[in-house]
């Protein structure tokens, strides 16, 4: 049984912390025991939500964003906020295929990507104020290093 | 930096294989869709094949990524490839609807 656990960190909206990013989360998690899925399915869901904070909530600017995450029982939470522009139609923005920056290389899957890698996926967010990407994640007693 | 261009990018006659890197995010993805796109100016390139033996972590900036050069290649009336994809890459594509408008193989055991 692991032990209720807690971290954040503060970053930079740089793309060249996006690898950071899901690295340290993956690192935090290890103590639930994941196997190499479970991790790889949580690197890709705060990959997609820290670079969405970067491209869509600051639009290269460079802010700050949080990330916090915790661990109960065998559950994973993960919290990504920036205070960026804000989503207008959060149901919309959900949709996959949808982007407002399709001209960007942008696929529109990245909250498709979260929801399908992730538990339970929940959006809140306020047009010039940020948005906050809130995630669950029941991780199993798979053991990562076993062959 | 050069050299690594070299390696990133490589041209057999008309086609251009793009060795993706061991991650693909957006910050990878920028850098490639330059190059590629360069390349794409100044040679006549009938096919693109991204090559992912290398690679183990990617995320949706990797479908925008091969969607803007399938779009690109399309206009010229070229084709877009993917091979050796693992298991999850290759179901995040298909999740995105790449399948049906490129030729993707899996290479055996991978
Ligand atoms: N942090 C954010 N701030 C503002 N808008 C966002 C944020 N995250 C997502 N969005 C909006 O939701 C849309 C869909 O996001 P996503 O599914 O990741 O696709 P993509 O990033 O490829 O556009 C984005 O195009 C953008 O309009
Ligand atoms: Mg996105």
């Amino acid at each position: 049984m692991t032990e209720e656990n807690h971290m954040e960190m503060t970053i930079d909206s740089r793309s060249a912390n996006e690898r950071f990013a899901r690295v340290a989360v993956g690192a935090f998690m290890t103590q639930l025991n994941p196997t190499v899925e479970e991790v790889e399915d949580v690197k890709t869901a705060v990959s997609e939500a820290v670079t969405n904070c970067i491209i869509h909530g600051y639009e290269g600017a460079v802010e700050d964003i949080v990330i916090r995450c915790c661990i109960r029982e065998k559950e994973l939470e993960l919290w990504i906020s920036d205070r960026g522009r804000g989503i207008p139609d959060i149901a919309k923005a959900m949709e996959p295929m949808f982007s407002t920056k399709p001209e960007q290389e942008r696929s529109g899957m990245g909250f498709a990507f979260m929801e399908a890698f992730m538990d339970t996926l929940e959006v809140t967010s306020a047009v010039g104020k940020g948005t906050t990407v809130h995630m669950t994640k029941k991780i199993g007693q798979g053991n990562a290093w076993e062959d | 930096m050069e050299d690594k261009t070299k390696e990133l990018m490589e041209l057999q006659k008309s086609r251009l294989i793009i060795h993706v890197p061991r991650e693909l995010d957006d910050h990878h993805a920028r850098e490639i869709i330059q190059k590629a796109d360069n390349l794409l100016e100044t040679h006549w390139i009938r096919t693109i094949v991204f090559d992912f033996e290398e690679t183990g972590f990617m995320d949706s900036a990797g479908v925008g990524m091969i969607l803007g050069r399938y779009k690109k290649m399309q206009y010229m009336g070229g084709k877009v490839e993917a091979c050796a994809m693992n298991d999850r890459i290759y179901g995040m594509l298909k999740l995105s609807g790449l399948a049906g408008i490129i030729t993707m193989k899996r290479r055996a055991g991978r």
